[in-house]
């Protein structure tokens, strides 16, 4: 227990390294960016006055250095500071996006359990026949269609023509249950299509290597089922690379995610992040790659933790 | 042309009113889309879709039937905005879409072109025009129950010609409150079509009257205060602006919606999804590929601005920077009007649907007339290009930029590129932030820039884009004959005179070359058949309106036959 709160301690402290480099490296990349915001608040009737006040307004005539502190002192306070376009708080407009992108990777990640497990586990049990090489096959397919492939027919087949789901907006969880789901099933499928790849063809060599581990012979000799062997002894320790593999996921769902919102119009982080780039919006930009990057990584932190908690090869060694 | 409605048989909910689903619906619809299977599905979407409510759409969106009270509206807009304070924040048409649910403009832009007051009872000039009176309507109250009374009006002129961000009321000089409800407007110099102006449209944002307590807010940008049809309720920045009908507008029985919430979709294919799912009621849109899909489409209502002269449409050109090399020098801006193939342009990148121009204004307006500008020649663009480089010693080199996020900007700079590079000419192309580019344009750090402009209730109202001097004048053409045409269009009251004006603003302009012009630059409105009489405002005198002006329509008359 001591060995692991040491460790949970270690990694909480690299966690704040590794945020307080992100928040440098943001600061630093959107200030790069050609283009002063203040002509695009202004528009084109900006004239050099005003185009001097926004600036001063903004401090964006001070220092970086100055800037960065400034900016960062209130970011670790949970100011992320005002759009520089509609002022208003980027933490609260954040505040109104995350939850889509959260709960669309989340769903997506339900979906892709739910179908990659069973798939995975018929493969495993029987590997070479048919069913493992239509499965095998069939996750290539997936593997090699990005979410933009499938979401686009899925949009105009079932919401477009057949008017079973809607094709735009969005109603928060806490406010419509059962419609927000309904709203959010179309982007999450999309989304999840890739992962059931994945997650199949890991769990299935994982399942496939387990069950020729001594421990499964010896469940097998003491007369279990094949499937009491299957679901109480090879699923757990195949499962383990998959919390590894679904944090690093993550990642590239959240990317994923920027084009789905796109494709079904979801007001998520992706439309925050363009609109903030193409307008120079540095506090818009800045706050929502902060989220974005700490999200990340307090999920790769969870999923250590996880897999400390879940292995027991790695609490003890 | 109005096709008349059909009330028809009882429409299935809209998308505004779409109730919240039970979970038995829910189950429902997910077995329903399985059912439904993937492949037949995709076989019936490359079929022509239809209305989701079965009713016959409206041809020119004015319904004469008997108007409904209530509903919900779902109105689809294709970007967002800034903010709704009139004085800061710079609308594209989606804010003026916002800002006439909100706000109301003092005056309004009739379908005849002429301008009638709309807020404001009464707009009168002096006998040399170097004075504008306008006189409030009395017992207009804004939505925080403050008066909209010549103080507010006052103050709104005030605080939008001190906010240093518009260029547009450069010849004004003062707002003088002489009564209850009378404000008098002094101007440096006679300026006739000054209420232009006040009908609020695209560039013309000093006629949207916002509540003094709003302009003096520190957070009113995002909470505004108007005296328009509805009220505000709620903003979420990429997501929403809903608004409630406002019980005390000044217009009696209007309007006739409950609510409306607009959606700002950047996307037009989303947009378009969602008007063919049923998930928005109306949008606007301003690609051609789109318009294509609805303008022939019986199972919408559709309206466009294309044959639409009032004032200055919507135009799309390519700017140039006549203040460095290699745009400069005449020849270099002679060789590439020679080498611009329009008439291909329009084909491939707009499917010939807007009208090809020679100048700023189209076709059928009164301001329009032949100016002599180079129509496509290889040959002589080839020839003008070998001359610039012997006579100056110089490549001709340059760069346009075009803004990042447009639809088909790749395509249209490709397109270009390719065009320009057959005469002979060394072609970069560079895609560009919209606020980078607004930069590089005021500033004059660009070669030339894919533009779109000059929309405008008024001609007049485009003064401040081509004198010489002018901060806005971005290609930076100092043309002494084009400034004398501009003070004579604006300080006479003769109809023949201004049009002789302006067509010799459009001639000069063909021989400076500071622009390429390519095509106009439509809008249109799509709508469910149930969303009626979208584009039929009446002046409060009952008088016709234009419907739409760039993408930009009345919401006070819409309403609902479900």
């Amino acid at each position: 227990m001591a060995r692991l709160t040491a460790s949970v301690a270690t990694r909480l402290l690299m966690l704040v390294v590794v945020l307080f480099v992100i928040s440098i490296s943001v600061f630093l990349l959107v200030h790069l960016l050609p283009g002063n915001p203040a002509y695009a608040i202004l528009g084109p009737g900006a004239t050099p006055a005003g185009v001097e006040r926004v600036v001063h307004e903004l401090g964006l005539n001070k220092p970086l250095t100055t800037q960065y502190l400034s900016w960062f002192g209130r970011a670790v306070r949970g100011n992320l500071g005002n759009s520089y376009l509609t002022h208003q708080p980027v933490g609260a407009t954040i505040g109104h996006a995350f939850p889509v992108d959260l709960e669309l990777v989340i769903l997506s990640q339900v979906i892709a359990f739910a179908i990659a497990i069973p798939m995975a586990v018929a493969a495993a049990r029987h590997q070479g026949k048919w069913i493992d090489r239509t499965f095998t096959a069939g996750s290539f397919g997936m593997l090699s269609m990005p979410p933009f492939v499938i979401g686009v027919p899925l949009l105009l087949a079932l919401a477009v023509t057949a008017h079973l789901f809607p094709a735009t907006g969005y109603i928060p969880i806490y406010k419509e249950f059962l419609t927000n789901l309904h709203e959010m099933l179309l982007p999450s499928i999309t989304l999840a299509i890739g992962s059931v790849a994945v997650y199949y063809r890991l769990l299935r060599s994982d399942l496939i290597s387990t069950l020729q581990e001594e421990f499964v012979t010896l469940a097998r000799s003491k007369g279990l089922s094949d499937r009491a062997v299957m679901y109480r002894h090879a699923l757990r320790p195949s499962t383990i690379p998959l919390v590894t593999a679904t944090a690093i996921n993550v990642g590239s769902l959240l990317g994923g995610a920027v084009i789905v919102e796109y494709i079904f119009d979801l007001p998520g982080m992706g439309l925050l992040l363009v609109n903030g780039i193409n307008s120079r919006d540095y506090m818009m930009v800045q706050g929502v790659i902060l989220t974005l990057a700490t999200a990340f990584v307090i999920i790769n932190f969870l999923a250590d933790i996880l897999y400390r908690v879940i292995d027991p090869r790695v609490r003890h060694a | 042309m109005n096709k008349q409605p059909d009330p028809g048989p009882a429409a299935s909910t809209t998308a505004g009113l779409r109730p919240p689903i039970d979970r038995r619906q829910f189950l429902q619809l997910a077995a329903g889309a399985g059912a439904t299977g993937l492949g037949s599905s995709l076989l019936a979407s490359c079929s022509s879709s239809s209305t989701p409510s079965g009713r016959k759409p409206l041809a020119n969106g004015i319904s004469s039937l008997t108007p409904k009270k209530g509903g919900r509206l779902v109105f689809g807009l294709d970007a967002e905005v800034s903010g709704f304070d009139p004085s800061v924040s710079p609308w594209p048409p989606a804010g003026v879409d916002y800002a006439v649910s909100l706000f109301d403009p003092l005056a309004i832009l009739m379908a005849d072109g002429t301008v009638r007051p709309y807020l404001a009872q009464s707009i009168t000039p002096n006998a040399d025009y170097t004075v504008w009176t306008i006189t409030m309507r009395p017992n207009v109250l804004f939505h925080d129950g403050t008066p909209c009374d010549a103080k507010a009006i006052a103050y709104n002129f005030d605080h939008f010609n001190k906010s240093e961000f518009f260029v547009f009321l450069t010849d004004m000089k003062a707002a003088k409150v002489t009564g209850p409800l009378t404000v008098d407007i002094e101007m440096n110099s006679p300026w006739v079509p000054f209420p232009a102006f006040l009908t609020g449209s695209v560039g013309a944002q000093v006629g949207w009257i916002a509540a003094p307590s709003m302009l003096r807010s520190s957070n009113g940008a995002a909470n505004p205060v108007g005296t328009g049809p509805f009220k505000f309720v709620e903003w979420i920045p990429n997501d929403h602006m809903t608004a409630e009908r406002n019980p005390h507008y000044w217009r009696s029985g209007l309007p006739y919606l409950d609510q409306i919430e607009y959606r700002p979709i950047p996307s037009s294919s989303s947009r378009s999804n969602g008007l063919q799912a049923g998930n928005i009621d109306i949008m606007i849109d301003a690609t051609t590929q789109v318009m294509v899909e609805y303008m022939h489409n019986p199972g919408y209502s559709y309206i466009d601005t294309l044959g639409e002269h009032i004032g200055e449409p919507s135009v799309n050109f390519v700017m140039l920077n006549m203040t460095r090399s290699p745009f400069d020098n005449l020849l270099a801006r002679k060789a590439l009007a020679y080498a611009t193939d329009v008439e291909r342009y329009n084909k491939v990148i707009a499917n010939n649907v807007p009208a090809v121009l020679d100048g700023p204004f189209v076709p059928g307006s009164p301001y329009y007339v032949p100016t002599g500008y180079p129509t496509y020649d290889l040959k002589q663009a080839s020839a003008l290009v070998r001359q610039y480089q012997s006579s100056t010693g110089k490549r001709f080199e340059f760069t346009i930029q075009g803004p990042a996020g447009g639809a088909t900007e790749t395509e249209i700079l490709s397109f270009w590129q390719g065009t320009w590079q057959q005469a002979g000419m060394s072609v970069n192309t560079s895609l560009v932030a919209e606020a980078a580019m607004i930069d590089n344009a005021i500033n004059h750090k660009f070669d030339a820039i894919d533009w779109t402009q000059f929309s405008a209730p008024d001609p007049d109202c485009n003064y401040a884009f081509w004198r010489s001097g002018s901060l806005a004048n971005f290609p930076g053409n100092d043309d002494g004959s084009i400034d004398a045409e501009l003070v004579s269009a604006r300080s006479s009251t003769n109809l023949a005179v201004r049009r002789q004006a302006y067509q010799a603003v459009s001639k000069h302009l063909a021989a400076d070359l500071p622009y390429i012009w390519t095509n106009s630059a439509p809008y249109a409105v799509m709508a469910g058949a149930h969303t009626m009489n979208f584009a039929n405002p009446t002046s409060p005198d009952g008088g016709k309106a234009l419907g739409m002006k760039d993408g930009f329509i009345w919401p006070t008359q819409i309403w609902l036959n479900d």
